[in-house]
C-alpha cells in the first residue's frame, strides 16, 4: 500500500469558480504561489470548446460570454453527485450549458466542439482545470510535475471526494491526498502566523468560497494541528450571492421593459458577470451600478444596486452560515468564548455583512485577515505535498490530525437504522470494531451495508458499498459477529466482518462501487485527455505556422512596395513575387494542415530569397 | 484477534492512571507526532506499523480525554465495541463517586472510633446520601443497575445491553 512520491509535488486548491497552485520551497522554507501564463495567481475553474479550439482558464473565461452554451464552469457542483440530485436540478435552470443525464444517472455535460456533440462528464471538466494548473507549475518550476495534493471542501462526501481523485488521475496526476481545504488554511495561517506556537490555540476557519462553504475548528500546540471538528455547506457560495442577484434584475427587467431574458443564456451570462463585479465592488462601496448595453433586444440594462439590498437579497444564505458556525462550535464541544483566532478564508469572506455577522456571533472578536483567502488553501495544499514528498528533507515538522467530516455506519434491522460504527468528527486513522447479533434463528449469511451520513434512517444516507457474510454456523438469534471499520490516514475506508468463532470472514475496500469511474474508464479518460492535447498542441502549431506565414508575406509585400528595391527588380521577378503572395492569401483564409503551411513558407523563401539576394 | 487482550490505555499513552487530563493531552500529541502515518512517507516499510500504533494511541486519547469514558474505563466497565450509553455512564460516575465519599467516610469513622469523639456530626451526612440514591424516582436509572447488578454477577462487567442486530439477506 505504501507509495512513493518523488520529484516535484504541487498543492492545487480545485476550486469551484477559482483555482489555485502552489509549491513548497525548500531553500526558502515556505510556499510560493504560481503565477499563470496571464501573470494571474488564480485561474477561473472554466473550460471552453469552440470550432477550432479548447481554452481553459482566464482565456476560456475570457470568450465565455460570446460562446456560453459550450463554456463550462461549476463542474465542481457536478462533480460526484446524481443527474436526479434535487441541488443540480436548481442548478442547471441557471447554466448556460446543457446537462443531460448519462449511464447510472451520472449528469453529462453536453458541448460542441469542432462541429461535433461531445459528452463530457464532470471528472472530465475537472481533469482539465487540472491539466492547466499542472502545466502552470511545470513552466515555473521547468520541471515535470506528477504529484499533487488537492483540496476538497470538508464536508464533500466520499463520491465527491473519490471523483476527484479521478479527475486528478485523468490529468495524469499522482494524486498522493485530498484534504480539506479549511485544513489546508489553517496549514497556512498556522505555519504563517503562528511559528512554533507554545501554547494551545483554538483556531476557527470560515471558509466562504465560491461554491462551498466549510468551517473547522482546529486546536495548534507545539506544530501538532488537530482538527476538533468540521461542518459545512457543499453548496453554498459567491456563485448562490450572483444567482440570487441575477435572478432580482431579471424580475427588474421583466417589469421594466416587459421582455423575460431568462431564457437567454447569452443575456444570462452578460448579467452575470455584471453582477459578480457589482458584488465585489459593494465590498469596499455602498452602492454601484450596473450598465449593460442591449441586454436583449436593443435594450439596455441601467440600473444601481446598494450594499443594503445586497446583503437583504442574500441574508438568508448569510444567515444559513451562522448556523453552520454554531453546529460546529457545539460538535466540538468547545464554547464560543474559548475561540483565540477567527480565520477568514475563501473570497466570499470578504463581504462586509458576512465579517459583521461572524464578528458578532463571536461577541466582537477580531477577526483574521491577514492571510490571502484565495491563496491560503493552496499554501496549505502545498505544504501537505512536501510532508508526503520523499525527496524534500527539510519539509516543515508538522502533523496534521484530520477528522472524518460525515459519520460512517451499518444499515441494522429492524427498520433499517443507521448504526453509527465511526461518528463524525472522529480522528483518522482510525479503526473501531462493533459487535453485532444475528436477527433470526439459524441464519446462514447477512448483508453488510455500508452507509455515510448523519440521518437516522440508512437508506437516507449514502451508500459506499456492500458485502455479504456467508457460512454462518447455524445458531439461533443473537449470534454474536463483529464488523471492524479501518480508515486510513488518505480516508480510504477497509470493512470486514467475522463470525465470534471465526470460522467466516469477509471485507471490502470502499473504492470503487458503481457510481465511481473504472480502472478501464480512467484509462480511456486518461488517452481522451492526452488527445485533448494532442489537438491543443497543433492547433497551436497551426497557428504559429499561420502568423509565421503571414509575417513572410508582410515582408514581400513591403519589399514591393520599397521603391528602392523595386528598381532593381526585373518585371519577371516581380511578378513572380507577386504570384506567390497571391497563393499564399488563399493559403491563410483556408483551412489547412500545418504541415502544408510550412511547406509552402519554405516554398516562398526559396523564390523570395534568391530575387532578394540580385538587390543587394 | 480483534477482540483479544487489550493493552492497558494508560501504558499506551505513557502515563500513569491519576494523570491529569493535561498530561494525557501532551503525552497524545508527543505520541501523534511521533506515529502519525504521514510522518513515514520516508519509510514506506513502516508504514502500517505506524498506522496500527497511531490507531491505538488515538483509541486509547479518545477514552481517556473523555472524563464519562474515562471513569467507566477506570472501572472496569468501558467496552469499545458496545454502544456508548449515556445515562449509564452517568449512573457510573455517581456510583464512583459515591464509592469514593463511602470509602473517605469509613476511613473518617475509623479516624472517628479511634478518637472515641461524639458521633453526633458525621451520622446523618452518610446515611441521608444513601437514601437518596435508593428512592432515585428515574426508572431508566434504575433499569441500568439492574443491567449492571446482572452482568457484574456473571460475566465481570462487559455485556450490558443486547446489541444491535443486522441487516439480513
Amino acid at each position: 500500500m505504501a507509495k512513493r512520491y518523488q520529484g516535484c509535488a504541487v498543492g492545487i486548491d480545485l476550486g469551484t469558480t477559482y483555482s489555485c497552485v502552489a509549491v513548497w520551497q525548500e531553500e526558502h522554507q515556505r510556499a510560493e504561489i504560481i503565477h499563470n501564463d496571464q501573470g494571474n495567481r488564480t485561474t477561473p475553474s472554466c473550460v471552453a470548446f469552440t470550432d477550432k479550439q479548447r481554452l481553459i482558464g482566464d482565456a476560456a473565461k475570457n470568450q465565455a460570454a460570446s460562446n456560453p452554451t459550450n463554456t463550462i464552469f461549476d463542474a465542481k457542483r457536478l462533480i460526484g453527485r446524481k443527474y436526479s440530485d434535487s441541488i443540480i436540478k436548481n442548478d442547471m435552470m441557471l447554466w448556460p450549458f446543457k446537462v443531460i443525464p448519462g449511464v447510472d444517472d451520472k449528469p453529462m455535460i453536453v458541448v460542441t466542439y469542432k462541429g461535433q456533440e461531445k459528452r463530457l462528464c464532470a471528472e472530465e471538466i475537472s481533469s482539465m482545470v487540472l491539466t492547466k494548473m499542472r502545466d502552470i507549475a511545470e513552466a515555473y518550476l521547468e520541471s515535470p510535475v506528477n504529484n499533487a495534493v488537492i483540496t476538497v471542501p470538508a464536508y464533500f462526501s466520499d463520491s465527491q471526494r473519490k471523483a476527484t481523485k479521478d479527475a486528478g488521475a485523468i490529468a495524469g496526476l499522482n494524486v498522493m491526498r485530498i484534504i480539506n481545504e479549511p485544513t489546508a488554511a489553517a496549514f497556512a495561517y498556522g505555519l504563517d502566523k503562528l511559528a512554533d506556537c507554545k501554547e494551545e490555540r483554538n483556531i476557527f476557519i470560515f471558509d466562504l468560497g465560491g461554491g462551498t462553504f466549510d468551517v473547522s475548528l482546529l486546536t495548534i500546540k507545539d506544530k501538532v494541528f488537530e482538527v476538533k471538528a468540521t461542518a459545512g455547506n457543499t453548496h453554498l457560495g459567491g456563485e448562490d450571492f450572483d444567482n440570487r442577484m441575477v435572478n432580482y434584475f431579471v424580475e427588474e427587467f421583466k417589469r421594466k421593459n416587459n421582455v423575460d431574458i431568462s431564457g437567454n443564456s447569452k443575456a444570462l451570462r452578460r448579467l452575470r458577470s455584471a453582477c459578480e463585479r457589482a458584488k465585489r465592488t459593494l465590498s469596499f462601496a455602498f452602492d454601484t451600478v450596473i450598465e449593460i448595453d442591449a441586454l436583449y433586444q436593443g435594450i439596455d440594462l441601467y440600473s444601481s444596486l446598494s450594499r443594503a439590498k445586497f446583503e437583504e437579497l442574500n441574508m438568508e444564505l448569510f444567515r444559513n452560515c451562522m448556523e453552520t458556525v454554531d453546529k460546529c462550535l457545539i460538535d466540538a464541544k468547545i464554547d464560543r468564548s474559548c475561540i483565540h483566532d477567527v480565520v477568514l478564508v475563501g473570497g466570499s469572506s470578504r463581504i462586509p455583512k458576512v465579517q459583521q455577522l461572524l464578528q458578532e456571533f463571536f461577541r466582537g472578536k477580531d477577526l483574521c485577515k491577514s492571510i490571502n483567502p484565495d491563496e491560503a488553501v493552496a499554501y496549505g495544499a502545498a505544504v501537505q505535498a512536501a510532508l508526503l514528498t520523499e525527496d524534500i528533507k527539510k519539509a516543515p515538522e508538522l502533523v496534521l490530525l484530520d477528522v472524518t467530516p460525515l459519520s460512517l455506519g451499518i444499515g441494522t434491522t429492524p427498520g433499517d437504522l443507521m448504526d453509527v460504527v465511526i461518528p463524525r468528527n472522529t480522528t483518522i486513522p482510525k479503526k473501531m470494531t462493533k459487535r453485532y447479533t444475528t436477527p433470526e434463528d439459524n441464519m446462514t449469511s447477512v448483508c453488510i451495508n455500508v452507509y455515510e451520513g448523519e440521518r437516522t434512517r440508512a437508506k437516507d444516507n449514502n451508500l459506499l458499498g456492500w458485502f455479504k457474510l456467508s457460512g454462518l454456523p447455524h445458531a439461533p438469534r443473537g449470534h454474536p459477529l463483529y464488523v471492524c471499520f479501518d480508515i486510513d490516514a488518505d480516508g480510504i475506508l477497509n470493512v470486514s466482518a467475522w463470525e465470534e468463532t471465526n470460522c467466516c470472514r469477509n471485507e471490502i475496500t470502499i473504492t470503487n462501487d458503481n457510481e465511481r469511474l473504472s480502472a478501464k474508464e480512467i484509462q480511456r479518460l486518461i488517452e481522451e485527455a492526452e488527445n485533448y492535447k494532442v489537438e491543443d498542441a497543433n492547433f497551436l502549431e497551426k497557428a504559429n505556422a499561420l502568423s509565421d506565414l503571414d509575417r513572410y508575406v508582410y515582408k514581400m509585400e513591403k519589399a514591393l512596395k520599397d521603391k528602392d528595391i523595386c528598381s532593381k527588380l526585373c518585371p519577371l521577378d516581380k511578378e513572380k513575387i507577386e504570384s506567390a503572395i497571391a497563393k499564399a492569401r488563399n493559403l491563410l483564409v483556408g483551412d489547412n494542415q500545418q504541415r502544408e503551411i510550412k511547406e509552402f513558407e519554405n516554398f516562398l523563401k526559396g523564390i523570395f530569397e534568391p530575387i532578394m539576394a540580385k538587390t543587394k | 484477534m480483534e477482540s483479544g487482550e487489550r493493552e492497558c490505555y494508560y501504558r499506551i499513552l505513557g502515563v500513569s492512571s491519576d494523570s491529569s487530563f493535561q498530561e494525557i493531552k501532551r503525552a497524545y500529541r508527543k505520541l501523534a507526532m511521533k506515529w502519525h502515518p504521514d510522518r513515514w512517507t520516508r519509510n514506506p516499510s513502516l508504514l502500517g506499523e505506524a498506522k496500527r500504533k497511531f490507531q491505538q494511541i488515538q483509541e486509547a486519547y479518545s477514552v481517556l480525554s473523555d472524563q464519562k469514558k474515562r471513569t467507566m474505563y477506570d472501572a472496569g466497565l468501558y467496552d469499545p465495541e458496545e454502544e456508548e450509553d449515556e445515562g449509564f455512564s452517568e449512573f457510573v460516575e455517581e456510583m464512583v463517586s459515591l464509592m469514593a465519599q463511602v470509602r473517605q467516610e469509613s476511613m473518617f469513622m475509623e479516624m472517628l472510633e479511634g478518637f472515641e469523639s461524639p458521633s453526633t456530626m458525621y451520622c446523618s451526612m452518610p446515611s441521608s446520601s444513601m437514601f437518596e440514591f435508593d428512592e432515585s424516582p428515574c426508572a431508566k436509572k434504575e433499569a441500568k443497575r439492574m443491567r449492571l447488578d446482572t452482568s457484574m454477577m456473571d460475566k465481570t462487567g462487559s455485556h450490558f445491553q443486547a446489541p444491535t442486530s443486522l441487516n439480513f439477506v
